[in-house]
């Protein structure tokens, strides 16, 4: 509850695939603060993942410095802060 | 399922209470429509009072507000003298005629009946539902209060925070009820409400005509209205705006003043459903000026309950900074260059019909074929709709994104917002012509029997 959750999925355009999954993934996460690492303009926002507590990747696996798996399931993965 | 029904059942009885207070000659089928709309309302808005007064949310304080409410209405309803209001009902129709209107009603049954199986097979799958209406609901929810933090997110402006809350706290008090989350339920709360409509619209006609008319009525609106999406808006908009249009023409047209609180307090409720609600409140004002020409315009100031529950609202969402999208950017430069959009616009709206067009179509044409004297007595409802289409086509001329994709991603459901005044003056116009009709074959027979 409060955590900060960045989302990734294989989508990396806004308009086609990333607006979805990260509006979907705020629904599922409702609680939690839910942030975006795209803008609309399909801009990598670097500082919503210096800032997030966890990463859910949907999709395939995420390449992250300073983040472990905590957690895999059939569709994706759950990264937590390298302690 | 019981919790919810439970929970929709307890909102019609207190609901009941605060209608009889606000229009003491408000009875039957028109009453407990009415009654259920002012308690799912009440119900909903005392979690926004519970969150101005920092009060955390559970199911016993947010039902003794209710019953705390519900009383000091019923005793403020036994202070009220009850006014006798004329012509409460329309002549009683012939045996065939009945009968015509016991299928009609078996046909309304029957949709509302498919509509509450459609309703509750899952949770609402709308986009906007889990988007917007419904994540809200949920965040707040888990909050246990209208999560301020949450709306004021620049990452979470897709959920329009600006949007009045009563919708999402509906949910929440249905969930309250249901002890969590389970909003496959929330479903019934839409069948309630399309019954409420089809049963308001119908009690209006049947106080001016037959029985028949009124089931031509509610057969005619049934199917649209059930057709609505399940879990956004439109309908509880079009269910609390209908609501209060009809409690007005009735005070402006009819004369039953007594109904002017009603009518403040429904059209308040539709400004705090939807943005769109405001638009009719403003559209409400503007026509009954209009149709209370050359009368004084004083008694339209006993609709100022309206204004005040959209302005709580407005003062809220400006004290936390929650912007419309509408307004957003450069929007002097969008009014002096609206023109550049009136061709994407009009080209969208060509190619998106409305939900259930056949509907619209026949509406529309019986509208064209009327009397005139007949479109000019409901000249209050036909400005309402004609104000408010304007309004939405001037803010597709308004609007930051890109215009066509605005109409295509909006129109089919925000004309619906028209659909069940519509009806009601069709209805009204097609009796007339009947009526004229009848007129005329009487005294051709008279003229062959002289």
């Amino acid at each position: 509850e409060g955590s900060r959750v960045a989302i990734v999925v294989p989508m990396r355009e806004w308009e086609r695939g990333y607006a979805w999954a990260y509006y979907r993934a705020s629904w599922f996460l409702a609680g939690r603060e839910v942030v975006p690492l795209l803008d609309e303009d399909d801009r990598f926002l670097r500082e919503n993942l210096q800032r997030a507590d966890f990463v859910a990747s949907w999709g395939g696996e995420a390449r992250l410095p300073r983040f472990v798996p905590l957690w895999r399931g059939p569709d994706g993965i759950l990264y937590g802060r390298e302690r | 399922m019981i919790a919810t029904l439970a929970a929709l059942a307890t909102m019609s009885i207190g609901g009941v209470a605060i209608a009889r207070a606000l229009d003491p000659s408000s009875r039957g089928a028109a009453l407990l429509a009415r009654g259920f709309l002012l308690g799912l309302g009440t119900a909903s808005l005392i979690l926004l009072l519970f969150t101005n007064l920092g009060i955390a949310w559970s199911l016993s304080r947010a039902g003794i507000g209710f019953v705390a409410v519900a009383v000091l209405a019923a005793l403020a309803a036994r202070r009220r003298r009850r006014p006798v209001r004329a012509a409460a009902a329309g002549p009683p129709a012939s045996r065939s005629a009945l009968v015509l209107s016991i299928v009609l009603w078996i046909v309304v049954a029957a949709t509302l009946a498919g509509h509450a199986i459609f309703a509750t097979l899952a949770s609402p799958p709308e986009w906007d539902y889990w988007a917007i209406w419904g994540l809200k609901g949920k965040v707040f929810a888990q909050a246990g209060a209208v999560d301020w933090s949450w709306l004021e997110r620049p990452a979470n402006a897709f959920a329009h925070p600006d949007y009045p809350p009563l919708l999402p706290l509906a949910y929440d008090t249905l969930s309250l009820a249901q002890g969590g989350w389970d909003d496959r339920w929330f479903g019934l709360l839409f069948t309630a409400l399309a019954a409420t409509l089809v049963a308001l619209v119908a009690a209006e006609i049947r106080s001016e005509a037959s029985p028949v008319w009124a089931a031509v009525a509610a057969a005619a609106l049934a199917g649209p209205v059930a057709a609505l999406p399940i879990g956004l808006a439109e309908l509880p908009l079009l269910a609390f705006a209908t609501a209060g249009l009809l409690d007005l023409r009735g005070a402006l047209l009819r004369g039953e003043e007594e109904r002017m609180p009603m009518a403040g307090v429904l059209l308040g409720l539709a400004a705090m459903t939807k943005n769109e609600g405001s638009a009719i409140l403003v559209a409400a004002v503007l026509a009954g000026v209009l149709a209370a020409r050359p009368g004084p315009f004083r008694p339209l100031l006993r609709l100022w309950p309206a204004p005040a529950l959209a302005g709580w609202w407005l003062l809220l969402r400006s004290a936390h900074g929650l912007s419309t999208d509408l307004f957003a950017g450069d929007l002097a430069g969008r009014i002096f260059g609206f023109a550049g959009n009136l061709a994407p616009m009009f080209g969208a709206l060509m190619r998106t019909l409305p939900l259930s067009p056949l509907f619209w179509a026949a509406a529309l044409l019986i509208l064209l074929l009327g009397r005139r004297e007949a479109l000019a007595r409901e000249r209050f409802l036909l400005a309402v709709m004609a104000l408010q289409i304007a309004f939405y086509l001037g803010t597709y001329t308004l609007t930051p994104r890109d215009a066509g994709w605005h109409v295509r991603s909006s129109w089919r459901r925000v004309v619906t917002h028209v659909a069940a005044p519509l009806v009601f003056v069709a209805v009204i116009v097609a009796m007339d012509a009947q009526g004229r009709g009848r007129e005329r074959e009487g005294r051709v027979d008279g003229d062959g029997e002289s």
